[in-house]
């Protein structure tokens, strides 16, 4: 796609050895934010929900992806999950007006055509109106292409070609993993613990910062100050102290795909093992293009426009623990997440300051080079890294999403 | 008013004081006299706001704000801090409070039930939120203090964006 006279999708990122710079327009150009949507969201795998949040028959929740309205149901009668596009197939009106809910039908209260939560249709009012042929078995919700299930976390492609999901999660897989066996007996994930958020800048600043090692002291200087008043270690300091001194092949890895994380080429390793139950219990772990695992949450990145961002940061309950475990793990959230929160919104008020900085073209370049030069890639894997003890505020983990943002924008 | 020298005055359970003191408490976090503020707060506080409608019990719910003493005096020192990148620049804000009504619910304690509006304005976008309040005021040597306070704001379950300043 070209944009005006001067450059294509393709010329906006740009990686040689030495450099590694994003146009400013990635981050501001509402064209650009709509072919994103086109070719990233609405057709690669994006997440949508964890299957705890429609647990049982008639569970439904709806989600946007992309720009496009979808409803996930779990059927009654055969206990599998559907996703289908909320859309009437009379005039296109929304059939699910709420976020979660309980129903075995979607009623369109425009003309009263009615749908099982499996898509079918199951009644409209005065069939007898159409023509002959209106063959009511190809008139329920069209159900999205794919949808796949990877530990209870599940993701839906626009598209009936592609990857498959096992395919794409790749080398973000055994993180995924992790994450899922914290609890003994699993996560749980309900519609009522919730934290919404908004903020007015680009979706993909977002998934840089929870493998921006390097923004922690400057972004949360107030949080640092706070804990170091009271004697306490601060969070952010131990987070990136965990990284920096973790042993031998502690790396902060592209895992190709645009996903993120840090350990080693061979695995996680075993420091993950130490982030249990605690309070800051999940390093981050960023699954391309719309979720990051970080602490006790989920964190699901909502794209509305080009300078409009919803995270919808859910919190994750432990199964098989004392109750005293999760509220602890709780509390710790409280204090640096949510709007209120002493840590989180200083992320994002840098994010805001990124775009409207970004609207400006005296330098068109944002640069994501930090580390380059340590960077090595492992064949075997396709991962690349850069290791602590060289350099642990490396941007590797950044340029894993602008490498992924540009093989999917520029695919034919 | 004091009716000797060694006895402050008893509990005003009526509603005007009970305002009057919520008024004040509300001119002092809009002037910014945070540290005059948290000289009204009780060492047993509980600081609440939910998230997600509203809740009985903090501990195993989503809250905005869930602060006890320790917690409330750090969310208050770094507000003042100019450490804190939400405060560069900081938001101004007017608490409007109204529809109070209060019962006495301890020899020393009663209940206010408010209504609050509040506009918060920071780079030119002035916010409004609303909300019911309820303070658990308690009198002590002559005054009120506070030892709950919960706000349960309307749109708590939407999406925010910067509430940094005290509600």
């Amino acid at each position: 796609m070209v944009l005006g006279s001067e450059l294509s999708i393709g010329d906006l990122v740009k990686e040689t050895p030495t450099d590694f710079i994003v146009h400013k327009r990635v981050f501001s150009d509402p064209l650009v934010f709509d072919q994103e949507m086109e070719r990233i969201f609405e057709t690669g795998w994006v997440y949508v929900a964890h299957e705890s949040e429609v647990a049982k028959g008639g569970d439904y929740k709806t989600v946007l992806v992309g720009r496009q309205p979808v409803i996930i149901s779990r059927n009654s009668d055969d206990n599998k999950i559907y996703v289908m596009y909320n859309s009437c197939r009379h005039r296109g009106a929304t059939v699910c007006q709420s976020e979660y809910g309980h129903s075995n039908y979607f009623r369109c209260g425009y003309h009263g055509w009615t749908y099982d939560n499996t898509g079918d249709l199951a009644g409209s009012p005065y069939e007898d109106g159409y023509q002959d042929d209106f063959d009511k078995s190809k008139m329920g919700l069209i159900r999205v292409p794919r949808v796949g299930n990877y530990r209870g976390f599940i993701f839906v492609s626009l598209s009936p070609t592609g990857p498959s999901l096992e395919d794409h999660l790749g080398n973000v897989r055994p993180y995924i993993d992790l994450f899922a066996d914290i609890g003994p007996d699993g996560i749980d994930v309900v519609p009522e613990h919730i934290h919404k958020s908004f903020y007015n800048g680009n979706w993909k600043t977002s998934v840089e910062n929870p493998n921006d090692n390097y923004h922690f002291e400057f972004t949360h200087a107030s949080l640092q100050a706070v804990y170091e008043r009271r004697g306490r270690p601060t969070a952010t300091m131990a987070a990136g102290k965990q990284r920096r001194s973790s042993g031998k092949g502690a790396m902060m890895l592209d895992l190709g795909n645009g996903h993120h994380a840090w350990g080693g080429f061979d695995g996680p390793g075993t420091d993950w093992k130490n982030y249990r139950l605690g309070g800051n219990s999940m390093p981050p772990v960023f699954i391309f293009p719309n979720v990051v695992l970080i602490d006790v949450q989920i964190r699901h990145v909502v794209p509305l426009a080009v300078d409009k961002t919803e995270l919808h940061v859910h919190l994750v309950g432990l199964k098989g623990v004392p109750d005293e475990i999760n509220e602890e793990r709780w509390d710790h959230h409280h204090e640096f997440y949510g709007a209120a929160g002493l840590g989180a919104p200083d992320d994002w008020e840098q994010f805001e300051r990124f775009y409207r900085g970004s609207l400006s073209r005296g330098d068109e370049w944002v640069r994501y080079s930090r580390g380059l030069k340590y960077e090595v890639a492992d064949s075997a894997t396709g991962k690349r890294g850069v290791s602590n003890e060289k350099l642990p505020t490396s941007e590797v983990t950044l340029r894993a999403i602008y490498r992924q943002w540009h093989r999917a924008m520029t695919s034919a | 008013m004091a009716t000797s020298t060694n006895r402050p005055a008893a509990m005003p359970a009526d509603e005007a004081s009970v305002a009057k003191f919520l008024f004040q408490e509300a001119a002092l976090i809009d002037e910014e006299r945070l540290s005059d503020w948290l000289a009204l707060i009780e060492d047993d506080i509980e600081y609440w706001l939910p998230a997600m409608g509203d809740a009985d019990e903090a501990k195993r719910s989503v809250s905005l704000i869930y602060d006890n003493k320790t917690r409330l005096e750090d969310r208050v020192w770094r507000l003042q801090s100019g450490l804190a990148h939400t405060t560069d620049p900081a938001s101004k804000i007017q608490h409007i409070i109204s529809n109070i009504t209060v019962d006495q619910v301890a020899r020393d304690e009663v209940l206010a039930h408010s209504s609050l509006v509040l506009f918060a304005l920071r780079r030119g976008q002035q916010t409004t939120y609303a909300g019911r309040c309820t303070h658990r005021l308690r009198w002590r040597d002559g005054s009120w203090h506070i030892a709950a306070k919960k706000v349960v704001l309307l749109n708590n379950s939407e999406p925010i964006d910067f509430l940094q300043f005290i509600v």
